[in-house]
């Protein structure tokens, strides 16, 4: 009784997976696009692949004089390390994408390094590949167009003096409409980074304010 | 820096001649006409934005790769049951419609055989996508308009056309 239960298990089990497997393909995407799409995201690897392109396509000629990353070091920063920065600061985060992906909610100024302001959300990417920091971001919804402002200002000040004029800026000759949004943005070989400031049209969203620091260098895809 | 300027050139001129074949498939108003007129006396911002084909090519060359270097949205596209092309189409398409462009809503069939849908609901059903990943999404395409020198009264109708989709996008 028990082998015939194991086997219709195992068998059911089984044809599930390759079932699956089968949607996947690229032939059957139709057809699962049609049951609904899939609910599971992208694999790490997939995910470090894809990011591995973009990159190509973003990243500059010339290797940045410094790489910034609110106080974490790219490419060698692990997620034992912003464990322990987050235990430290009391911070509520969720790590996902077996551990590719953490995210910190309500991480007040005091936690980042020469942050005024609290931040709503700091996400760090890791690569699947070695586990190491490959990308900080933030974003604050909710600001007032003078908040958001003085936080761009303050922000691009400081990547200013840490590595110079910005590769492309898009910024108000005055004082700050919120007609449309403000950016300054960093393209260096090996190192991208920015903080743009975008007004959206949603009730209570305001203006959100990004931040975004990321290794640039190539990844094993592509060597 | 030019092999760049020439590699982007390149993508967004196979974009657009993509765009062309669909549109002509499609019966849609041709395709390929100057930037700020469709050609019908069109000075809509879709016509501003070189109508699909111009909203195509920024997406492939300027956003997508933009979108795919953030850790949290990069996961969403990343496992699509489209290609990221077909994406890149419909998204389009739907962008063109909505800012006063000639493309369909949905139903377009691309290229790969997918048909662009109309319900932003089931489209992002189960993916669980936060108001904070819709502003990411939406902060990044404006962040790329401006850097490619969008006007900001086009890049504020781009965003809210996007915005009018947070409902059905969000917490599915």
């Amino acid at each position: 009784m028990t082998r015939w239960f194991v086997v219709r298990v195992g068998g059911a089990a089984l044809c599930g997976t390759a079932l699956i497997g089968l949607l996947h393909l690229p032939a059957a995407r139709p057809l699962l696009a049609w049951l609904g799409a899939c609910p599971v995201r992208a694999t790490p690897t997939a995910t470090e692949r894809a990011r591995a392109r973009a990159l190509v396509r973003l990243r500059g000629t010339v290797a940045a004089p410094a790489r910034p990353a609110l106080g974490f070091t790219l490419d060698t920063t692990t997620l034992a390390d912003v464990r322990a920065w987050a235990d430290g600061h009391r911070l509520a985060c969720a790590a996902s994408m077996q551990d590719t992906l953490l995210k910190c909610d309500g991480v007040p100024a005091a936690a980042i390094p020469g942050a005024k302001a609290p931040v709503d959300e700091v996400a760090f990417g890791f690569r699947a590949s070695d586990g190491r920091l490959a990308s900080v971001t933030t974003i604050t919804a909710g600001l007032a167009a003078s908040a958001a402002s003085a936080r761009l200002t303050a922000t691009a000040a400081s990547l200013s003096a840490a590595i110079g004029a910005p590769t492309a800026s898009h910024l108000p000759s005055g004082a700050w409409d919120a007609a449309g949004p403000v950016l300054v943005a960093y393209r260096f070989s090996d190192y991208i980074a920015g903080v743009s400031a975008m007004p959206m049209s949603a009730p209570g969203r305001g203006v959100v304010l990004r931040e975004y620091y990321t290794s640039a260098r190539a990844s094993i895809e592509e060597e | 820096m030019f092999d760049r300027l020439i590699t982007g050139t390149r993508q967004i001129l196979t974009a657009a001649a993509v765009a062309a074949v669909l549109a002509l498939g499609a019966g849609v108003a041709t395709p390929l006409a100057a930037a700020g007129d469709d050609g019908d006396g069109n000075r809509s911002v879709a016509a501003r934005l070189g109508g699909f084909p111009g909203i195509l090519g920024f997406l492939h060359a300027f956003v997508v790769p933009a979108e795919l270097a953030d850790p949290e949205i990069a996961p969403f596209f990343a496992n699509l049951t489209e290609t990221p092309g077909d994406i890149e189409i419909c998204l389009a398409m739907l962008l063109d419609h909505d800012l006063g462009g000639s493309s369909p809503h949905n139903g377009a069939i691309t290229p790969t055989g997918h048909q662009c849908r109309s319900s932003m609901s089931n489209i992002h059903r189960g993916l669980n996508i936060p108001d904070r990943i819709v502003d990411k999404f939406i902060t990044i395409v404006g962040e790329q308009a401006a850097l490619v020198g969008v006007a900001d009264s086009d890049i504020a109708a781009v965003a809210k056309a996007l915005e009018s989709y947070r409902g059905g996008v969000r917490n599915k």
